[in-house]
Order: structure tokens, then C-alpha cells, then sequence
């Protein structure tokens, strides 16, 4: 029932999403290219704060460290192209410092705001290391990060240079990303997640290790967000300590709130339309665009707490299908 | 019987209140246990040290022989100590067919949690815990929607569905309608002969008498009395207990 009614929407975003480079130009083409790197990341967020409602407030650390480790490998290894040793560490680097974050803080029962201020923390840090570390680039970040190859043999690739290219990459790893996350959150282990969200005691006297489930779900999403920092390495050819600033851990959550929290759709939804916002208001209104951001954020969250997606998604099939998404689950699917 | 459940001088301190005083209980394998007492007398601090949520201050609690009072709340649940809270405590977000499923996937290993399918036995499962519970209609409507009692039910049936060896049930009854009540009593009095060991706490003498079977009384964090539900009853002390005249 619920499948076939969502046909027309998925019909016609399949149709928007392939069809815009088309029609938009080489400027908006890569601003959407990039919103999707952005989406990945904003999708990373939701994983942890709309499924496991744990907010961590410098998600940005992974991102920037999947970011650096692409570049720096782009930098230092020669003789073969490091690009897929480089996604693979992007990977797997966040999700380790993901994984012993959760063994100190989630096992020490460390959750809540105490949670949000420590990752902060950590992010800042990050973000003093490569600012002040000269081999790391220092203020002017590393420059140079080659652009996407797919490489399908050491001498045989295929470089993408026009924009276009990029986007259909970046359209597909989207998709990708999008689909693990539904499986994720789909599967038994997003329902005892939601379980663990909606009642961690009652979860933990069921037999299930809340803090070990939980430090799954942060690696998964440190992964993920690790992968959209390489992304964007080889999309704008440079990092820099920005990306583990905390503007761009906000900038994320303000992405996800928009969009709706708990949806992995709104996740997209809010990085593409408040970075083409940003793209069309700040050129003329530089100073205001954060004032108009902020209100925007404040709007949607008094208003709109459930985000656009979430939002449309009650109109559409009000309660009680609009129980959380993983919620919603069908029966069959346990 | 030998016991499956044993605490030895177990006592718990609360700053100057002693809520648990050197307690010597034991429960035997497949028995139907009730436990009484006046509001306070540290009942359910005694399921709290049980299943771990509490550590106590001296003595230890055995399981199937074993020590379990150093081991973490999920671990002893996993080796099937099931609890239902005095309180409903129900996951009020999700259905009730998963809040049920919650409970059941608990058995499998985490590597199958991944998985996009999970075995259709777990669904039968799942069916026959509804059933038992009468909430097979309720099945897709969120717990949050459920009455008072029927939180209740769904809750012992979450417990059940998580295949414990040791029920413990904390006042199962209150708040329940009488005609609620008697259906809960039906479904403990059929636990019992499926071989189930059941430790239940009761508020008043009408649930008690209705379970009928072995009875032990609760004051001041000691065991003030012990036998079956006529002994009780016609205890002296007991009844002293009851008016606060002790
Ligand atoms: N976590 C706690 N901290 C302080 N005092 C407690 C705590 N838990 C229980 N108590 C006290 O211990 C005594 C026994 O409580 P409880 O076991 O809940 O009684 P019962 O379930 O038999 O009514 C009460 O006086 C209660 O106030
Ligand atoms: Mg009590």
C-alpha cells in the first residue's frame, strides 16, 4: 500500500535528480554536486541523532578526518593512485575513533548534553592540530587533492573532468549511502535502536548491552560521514581547518533539522535547499545570511519540529503511521 | 526442589536505611512464589539487587549456582532473568508487535540483527506472545495508545517473549480492573504449569489468596514470614504487619 503510493514521488525525484545537470549549468550543477556530499554527511548526523537520539555536536571531526587522510595520501604516496586505500581509510579511521569515543563515553553511561560537549571538544581539537601543524598545511590546509578516477586497473581509469560526470558519480553514491541507511535502520538492530531511544533501561533488561549497541550505530556513522569527507577532498581539491570547525558542525545539524530528523530523505532534502538558499541570498546579502539561516533553523524546529520530510510525511499518512520510521517498519521486515 | 534462586546475607543500605537486612531468600526450580509485604518493606529493592539495576552493600544473589551480583543488568537478564517493572514500562513509540519483537530478538546473535530477515519461527513467537496476552488485535497500534491495563499485559508479554527461566513480576495487577485482574491470574496460574519459575509481587490479600501457593512475607527488608497462603493469613504477626502495629 504504503510502496505504491510513494511511486509517483520516487518517480518524479528519480526524474528531477537525473534531469537537473541538464538544465542548470555548470555553477548549480556543482553547488548540487557538493549538496550531496553534504547530504551524505547530513545523513551520517540523522543516523546517530534521528535513530539513536544521541546529538553529536562535532560530527565534522569525522568528516574533516576522512577529508585529511585523502589528502595527505594524495600527497604522499607515489608510484600507485592511493584514491581507493584513501576512501577505505576514510572509512575506517572515523569509525575506530567513533568505536573508542563510544567505549569511554556510552560505557560510562556519558550521554545527553555531557555527550554533545565532549565531541565538541574532540572536533576542536582536531581542528587546533591541523591549524597548527605545518606539515598537516597548517591555516592554508592541503591543496592539490586530485579529482574522481574511477580506477578500474593500476594503468586503466577513467577520469572525470566535466561536471556533469561528477554529479552522476556523486548522484549514484548517494543512492548507494541512502540504501545502506534504510537497511540499517530497517533491520532487527534499528528496531532495538529505536528501542534503546525510546526506553535505554527497559532495553538493557531485555538482555541487550545498550552502550556496545550504541557504539555500533556512532561507527556506522562516523564511517559514513568519514566517506563524505573523502568525497569532498576529491571534489574541491582541498581541505582546510574549517571543515572541523564549529560552524560546520552546526551547519550539519541545521541540515538535518530542516530536512527532518529520523527520515535519511530529509537528510538531502535540508543540505541541498539551504545551500542553494545560501548560494542565491548570499550573493547579495552576505551579512544577513547567517540571520536569515538562523531564523529559518528556528522557524522549522518551533514550527516544524518534524523537519519538510517529516512534515509532508504526517500530512500524508497521519498517526499512527507516522510513528518513527523505524517504527513504521512493516511487520514482515522483522 | 533445589533452588534456582538464592540470595545469601544479602543486604542494601540506602545512606542510614537498611532497605535489605542480611536477607536469607531462595526460590525452587518451576515454583510459583509470592512475595507481600507493607509499602517500603524492600521488595522491589530485592528484584533490583536481583537483576543487577542495584549492587548491594554486602551478601550475593545466586542463580542456577552461580554467583551473578558482580555481572552487569543485560548479562543476567541474558542468562534468563526476565523482570516486569512495578510501573509499566513499555516502549509507548512502537508498536506493539515491536515491542514484542524487541523482546524476542534478544535470542539471536548479533551479527543476525543485520540481517534483512529474521526466521519465521521468531514470528510465530512473536504471534503466540500476542495471543497469550490478548493483544493480537492491538498488534499495530502504538503502545502509547493502550490502556492502562493493556500496557500492563503487553509488558508481561515482552518479558515472556524474552524466554526468561526466572519471571520476576512486580505488582502485576495494580491498577488493573478486577475483571483485568482475574485474566492476570489465569495467565500466571498457566506460566506456573508450563514450568516457568515465577517470583510475583503482590499488593493485596485478594491477588494472593487467587494465586494460591507458597507465600513470603516482606518487613523492614527481612523475611517476617513464610508458608502457604491459609498460614498467612491466619499469621498474627502477619496481620500486625498489615495494621503498622510492628
Ligand atoms: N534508590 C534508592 N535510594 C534511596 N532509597 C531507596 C531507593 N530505593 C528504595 N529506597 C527505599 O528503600 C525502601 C524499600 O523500598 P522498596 O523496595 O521500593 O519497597 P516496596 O517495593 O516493598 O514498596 C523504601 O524506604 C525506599 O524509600
Ligand atoms: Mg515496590
Amino acid at each position: 500500500m504504503r510502496a505504491t503510493r510513494g511511486l509517483p514521488v520516487l518517480a518524479a525525484g528519480a526524474l528531477i535528480t537525473l534531469g537537473l545537470p541538464l538544465i542548470a549549468g555548470k555553477y548549480y550543477t556543482e553547488l548540487l554536486s557538493q549538496a550531496l556530499i553534504f547530504g551524505i554527511f547530513a545523513m551520517s548526523l540523522d543516523l546517530m541523532w534521528g535513530y539513536a537520539g544521541v546529538l553529536n555536536f562535532g560530527h565534522a571531526a569525522y568528516f574533516g578526518l576522512g577529508g585529511y587522510l585523502v589528502a595527505l595520501l594524495a600527497r604522499e604516496v607515489r608510484g600507485f593512485d592511493p584514491s581507493y586505500l584513501g576512501y577505505a581509510l576514510s572509512v575506517l579511521a572515523p569509525a575506530g575513533l567513533a568505536g573508542a569515543l563510544g567505549y569511554f563515553l556510552f560505557y560510562s553511561h556519558v550521554t545527553g548534553v555531557y555527550f554533545t560537549i565532549i565531541t565538541l571538544v574532540v572536533t576542536m581539537i582536531f581542528q587546533l592540530i591541523v591549524s597548527d601543524w605545518y606539515w598537516l598545511g597548517g591555516m592554508n590546509g592541503l591543496l592539490g587533492v586530485p579529482g574522481f578516477v574511477l580506477r578500474v586497473w593500476p594503468g586503466l581509469g577513467w577520469e572525470l573532468d566535466s561536471e556533469v560526470e561528477v554529479y552522476y558519480l556523486l548522484l549514484s553514491v548517494s543512492v548507494l549511502c541512502y540504501l545502506f541507511c534504510r537497511h540499517v535502520v530497517r533491520s532487527p538492530f534499528g528496531l532495538v535502536m529505536a528501542a534503546i531511544k525510546d526506553n535505554p533501561e527497559r532495553t538493557e533488561f531485555f538482555g541487550y548491552d545498550t552502550a556496545y549497541l550504541t557504539t555500533i550505530m556512532s561507527m556506522i556513522s562516523a564511517g559514513l560521514a568519514g566517506l563524505s569527507g573523502a568525497l569532498y577532498a576529491h571534489f574541491s581539491g582541498f581541505v582546510s581547518p574549517p571543515l572541523f570547525g564549529l560552524n560546520f558542525s552546526t551547519d550539519v545539524i541545521v541540515w538535518v533539522a530542516v530536512g527532518g530528523r529520523g527520515t535519511l530523505v530529509g537528510a538531502f532534502v535540508g543540505a541541498v535547499l539551504v545551500n542553494l538558499l545560501k548560494a542565491i541570498i548570499s550573493d547579495f546579502l552576505e551579512v544577513l545570511w547567517l540571520l536569515i539561516v538562523g531564523a529559518f533553523f528556528i522557524v522549522t524546529v518551533f514550527f516544524f519540529p518534524d523537519g519538510i520530510v517529516g512534515t509532508l510525511r504526517k500530512l500524508r499518512w497521519p498517526a499512527p503511521r507516522s510513528l518513527p520510521r523505524a517504527a513504521s517498519m512493516r511487520e514482515g521486515g522483522v | 526442589m533445589s533452588p534456582i534462586l538464592e540470595t545469601k546475607s544479602l543486604t542494601k543500605r540506602f545512606g542510614g536505611l537498611t532497605a535489605t537486612n542480611n536477607l536469607d531468600f531462595s526460590v525452587g526450580a518451576g515454583e510459583l512464589r509470592c512475595l507481600v509485604g507493607p509499602n517500603g518493606a524492600g521488595k522491589t529493592t530485592l528484584f533490583n539487587l536481583i537483576t543487577g539495576k542495584e549492587k548491594p552493600t554486602a551478601g550475593e544473589v545466586h542463580f542456577m549456582g552461580e554467583s551473578i551480583s558482580h555481572l552487569p543488568v543485560h548479562e543476567i537478564t541474558r542468562r534468563g532473568i526476565g523482570r516486569k517493572f512495578q510501573v509499566p514500562n513499555v516502549y509507548e513509540s512502537l508498536t506493539v508487535y515491536q515491542n514484542v519483537a524487541v523482546a524476542v530478538q534478544h535470542l539471536l546473535p548479533t551479527a543476525a540483527l543485520f540481517g534483512t530477515r529474521v526466521a519465521a519461527e521468531v514470528g510465530n513467537r512473536i504471534g503466540a506472545v500476542l495471543h497469550d496476552v490478548s493483544l493480537s488485535d492491538k498488534r499495530a497500534m502504538a503502545a502509547a495508545y493502550l490502556s492502562h491495563g493493556e500496557k500492563q499485559w503487553l509488558e508481561i508479554g515482552m518479558v515472556l517473549a524474552s524466554a526468561p527461566r526466572l519471571l520476576l513480576l512486580d505488582e502485576p495487577t495494580a491498577g488493573m480492573t478486577s475483571e483485568e485482574t482475574k485474566k492476570t491470574v489465569r495467565l500466571i496460574r498457566d506460566l506456573s504449569a508450563r514450568q516457568l519459575t515465577i517470583l510475583v509481587i503482590g499488593h493485596d490479600m485478594q491477588f494472593i489468596r487467587a494465586i494460591a501457593h507458597k507465600v513470603t512475607v516482606l518487613h523492614k527488608g527481612q523475611i517476617a514470614a513464610e508458608g502457604d497462603v491459609g498460614e498467612i493469613e491466619t499469621n498474627r504477626l502477619v496481620r500486625d504487619i498489615y495494621l503498622g502495629k510492628r
